[in-house]
């Protein structure tokens, strides 16, 4: 469905990406783990275009490199981006109507109603400002954006970042009933919520892929500890 | 009484249209980040626009209204093509520039087009004067109200019931993730110059009838309406509305009363001492309920 | 770091703007042979789609003198020519220029600058060239000689001075009127009109209910007009448009009482501005009014003029048509085309109708150069018409500061 060859990202003289390669299968899950500064959020900002990179990438056949960031995410490459970035003049229902502009002709798996049903808190604020929202609806709509633009593949940046441990576990559950059919692409910091929602996994150092595998495989390993702690 | 009733009317009348064109600064402003500055030129050339199809063409008032509006939208597009489209990656302000450039320009257009000497644009409801409270109101300001009123409710209905107008409100809250969504910013810019057009050009339509047109005629409306839009927060369609009408009010009723012959520069000194004491305008937080 | 484009955009779009400043200075058309035996005249005014403020009046006055100079047979028997160049009222640096080029032809005298801002710009490049320039402006105290006008310029048109003092002897004395009302916009026009009216409502003892002045682009006089209730008439020095917003709201208030303006009046009735019961009481003070005169001479210009142009004459045209005779008569008595010759003729000829002008009874330089001291008082009617139902005779004014 998705496949990275060769991406590279320079901020300056900063080398943020260095020549990270992936594919994702149909329905397959991906978590791009590692510190602080690996660079995982680079990856997924070169991939939609807000930052200019080099390198290709194939979204369901499709050479999607130099299309800027509207038309990657009309072509079902979407992404959900750190901080959620909730709409705040707009309201929920709003926010999540801003999803489907990016459908296109697309079948989509989610309408609005599925949202609601996926996220039920959400359902009762309908009308409330994004703006008033607290961190963990802010994802819920977020997510539900996301899905509302019909995904081929979906890149959640952080999640759980600043949610409680019962949010956290709302928003995971929703991920993975969501990775049932939707190629997803998660950033995490927390391996365990990470390696829940995925099935495989690949973990950056400064910039680079120092290990790749199954999730379970890849949280087993000691790389893996020992990279998040060279942070 | 019937002086302030006089009064009162005519600052509504002015805050009616200056609503627009501050409209217009909003529209643009929330789909683009600039603030553009042909907006008085464009009102001078509804005005103009609007005496060619009427009195040139002889076309009936509502068929001559609507051209006039038909062609400042094919203008809206064509300035944003030549003055906003090849310099949107530069800095806002040389895409600013660019609109004071292409103000400027035309102006010099109107100027050729039309000459030197001003014209006159017959009001659709002729010099019928309706009294109220024994104040002498002229019909035309009625009409400026009752049409702008539908406008604004439009405009309104546009910001909040489609997808246009949460596209706007969207861009002007985070264009980075407004074009995560997919939307298409040049269209949204193109659609925002092509209604900012036709807000001034039924602006200039509608304030033409009470005096007289020429080269000048939208610039100082351009100023105030200006002051308005800063006063209003500049992101608050509800903001603006609300201090459009403050401003009319304001010169009329302290002018009226106190500074006959320089009530026009009240609009600015609001603006200043506004801007002293809340920089982010009087309605900032209205935004949210745009 | 930039891409190219935009820059490449940006710089085109300024140099369509200094393009198009550039063009509102270019070269007017040299119309017109050189023989070196003709009297050469130089014109400082633009035309039509020149620039936005280009009218065409005053070329198509003067070149209906012209012509009717050389068919009669030209000035001391040599044939009249004249070069054109373009020089904006709006911009006085550019109008300077533009003189500096007209002197490279050597004219005998220039017609033209249309703004009395003009002259005084351009006062040290006339003292140099010593040639003179008739102006086409109502003359303020700036541009007077003794202030800031030059030894070489003179202003056709009278002075704001004397068009106030008429306007207020009309009204006062013609009309009785006892309680005027003063308006005028708030600026050096309208405020220096203002102050001359009210010197001269006190030297003929009436008084003013009020002053009110307002912005030159107000759309709405709601304020000002009330305030001019209890006059039983109103002086009214602005441009056009808030003019016009005037009448209107004199009409949707009720109020009857005469206007009177300045130069801004025809140009009012003419485009239409205002119409019908907004001018049925309204009255212009004016150096020359060819639409409603029962001048024989005047009636012919504005005939020929409108056989020629198919347009009615305006006073504009009337007037550069005069300025053009006075420069003849100037040349004629110098009996020389050396502007300083002119100039010094200038200063002492008495220019009388059978001479070939038709906006006065006589043109005669006064200390100030002012060279008319008649001012007609035009009434307008409701269908657009207009008569000159005064003809006033106003002081000449000594050099200032005299």
């Amino acid at each position: 469905m998705l496949r990275v060859d060769s991406l590279e990202v320079h901020y300056g003289s900063t080398h943020a990406v260095r020549g990270v390669s992936f594919e994702l299968a149909e329905a397959g899950s991906l978590a791009l783990l590692g510190a602080n500064g690996a660079g995982k959020s680079s990856v997924l900002s070169a991939l939609s275009r807000l930052v200019p990179s080099t390198g290709q990438v194939h979204l369901a056949g499709e050479d999607i490199t130099r299309l800027p960031a509207e038309r990657v995410t009309r072509a079902g490459l979407i992404h959900v981006p750190e901080g959620r970035r909730v709409f705040p003049s707009l309201s929920v229902h709003e926010n999540l109507l801003m999803g489907l502009i990016a459908r296109g002709s697309r079948s989509a798996e989610y309408a609005i109603d599925d949202v609601y049903d996926l996220f039920p808190p959400l359902r009762p604020l309908r009308r409330r400002s994004g703006y008033a929202l607290s961190g963990g609806e802010a994802q819920m709509v977020a997510v539900g954006r996301g899905l509302l633009g019909a995904p081929n593949v979906m890149m959640v940046d952080e999640p759980s970042l600043g949610l409680s441990p019962l949010m956290t576990e709302t928003v995971a559950e929703a991920l993975i009933t969501v990775s049932a059919r939707t190629s997803l692409v998660v950033v995490e910091q927390n391996l365990q919520v990470a390696t829940r929602i995925c099935s495989d996994a690949i973990v950056l150092r400064a910039g680079e892929v120092v290990l790749r595998g199954s999730s379970a495989d890849v949280l087993g390993s000691e790389d893996v500890v020992s990279s998040y702690l060279s942070a | 009484m019937d002086k302030f009733i006089a009064l009162t009317a005519s600052g509504i009348a002015y805050g009616a249209v200056l609503t627009l064109v501050a409209l217009g600064f909003l529209v643009l402003y929330n789909a683009t980040g600039i603030v553009n500055f042909a907006n008085g030129d464009l009102v001078t050339l509804g005005a103009y626009v609007g005496i060619w199809t009427t009195v040139d063409l002889g076309l009936p008032t509502i068929p001559s209204f609507l051209v006039t509006l038909a062609l400042m939208a094919v203008v809206g597009l064509v300035l944003e093509a030549l003055a906003y489209e090849p310099l949107r990656n530069q800095p806002a302000l040389v895409a600013v520039m660019g609109t004071l450039a292409a103000a400027i320009i035309l102006r010099g257009v109107i100027g050729i087009w039309q000459g030197s000497t001003p014209r006159a644009l017959p009001s659709p409801v002729g010099d019928a004067v309706v009294h109220i409270g024994g104040a002498p109101i002229a019909g035309h300001r009625i009409l400026i109200v009752v049409v702008s009123g539908i406008a604004v409710c439009l405009v309104g209905l546009l910001f909040t019931r489609t997808s246009f107008g949460r596209q706007l409100r969207a861009l002007a809250d985070d264009p980075t993730t407004t074009r995560l969504m997919g939307v298409r910013v040049r269209a949204a810019a193109r659609i925002s110059f092509v209604a900012s057009a036709v807000l001034a050009g039924l602006g200039g339509l509608l304030i033409a009838p009470i005096g007289a047109v020429d080269l000048t005629f939208g610039f100082n409306l351009m100023i105030t309406a200006f002051a308005a839009a800063i006063l209003g927060g500049f992101g608050s369609l509800r903001g603006v509305v609300i201090a459009s009408f403050v401003i009319g009010l304001l010169q009329a009723l302290v002018g009226g009363y106190f500074l006959v012959g320089y009530s026009s520069v009240l609009g600015a000194v609001l603006l200043l001492a506004v801007l002293a004491v809340r920089p982010s305008g009087l309605f900032s937080m209205e935004r949210s309920r745009l | 770091m930039f891409t190219s484009r935009p820059l490449i955009a940006a710089s085109a779009a300024t140099a369509a703007v200094i393009l198009l400043a550039a063009c509102s200075g270019a070269d007017g058309s040299d119309e017109g042979s050189k023989a070196q035996d003709d009297v050469r005249l130089a014109f400082l005014w633009e035309i039509e789609g020149e620039s936005p403020v280009g009218l065409s009046d005053f070329q198509n006055g003067a070149d209906l003198a012209i012509d009717e100079i050389n068919e009669a047979g030209g000035i001391d028997g040599r044939q009249v020519t004249y070069t054109r160049v373009p020089a904006s009222p709006l911009d006085p640096q550019a109008s300077t220029a533009a003189f500096l080029k007209a002197t490279n032809d050597e004219p005998a005298a220039m017609v033209g600058f249309l703004a009395s801002g003009q002259a005084v710009a351009a006062k040290s490049a006339l003292d140099r060239a010593q040639i003179p320039v008739i102006g086409i402006y109502e003359a303020d105290d700036a541009v007077r000689f003794g202030n800031q006008g030059s030894e070489f310029s003179w202003a056709l048109n009278g002075s704001g001075q004397g068009t106030s003092l008429a306007a207020v002897e009309f009204m006062t004395e013609d009309l009785g009127l006892t309680s005027l009302g003063l308006m005028g916009t708030n600026e050096a026009f309208g405020l220096g009109q203002i102050e001359s009216s009210e010197a001269a409502l006190d030297e003929l003892g009436a008084t003013s209910v009020g002053t009110v002045t307002y912005d030159p682009t107000a759309t709405d006089l709601t304020q000002q007009v009330l305030a001019m209730k209890d006059a039983d008439g109103v002086l009214n020095w602005g441009y056009p448009n808030p003019l016009a917003v005037q009448l209107k709201q004199f009409v949707e208030n009720g109020l009857t009482i005469p206007t009177m303006t300045g130069a801004s009046g025809p140009i009012v009735v003419n485009a239409g501005l205002a119409t019908g019961k907004a001018i049925a009481n309204f009255y212009s003070a004016l150096p020359c009014n060819p639409g409603g005169t029962e001048s024989a001479a005047l009636q012919d210009f504005a005939a020929a003029y409108q056989e020629k142009y198919d347009a009615s004459a305006t006073n504009l045209a009337a007037q550069a048509y005069d300025a053009v005779y006075v420069a003849k008569k100037a040349i004629e008595e110098a009996g020389s085309d050396a502007g300083a010759d002119v100039n010094e003729a200038l200063a002492e000829i008495s220019v009388a109708p059978e001479d070939g002008i038709v906006c006065s009874s006589g043109y005669q330089a006064d200390g100030s150069h002012i060279l008319n001291h008649e001012v007609n008082i035009a009434r307008f009617h409701a269908d657009g018409s207009s008569e000159t139902v005064s003809t006033i005779q106003v002081p000449e004014l000594p050099v200032a500061g005299e």
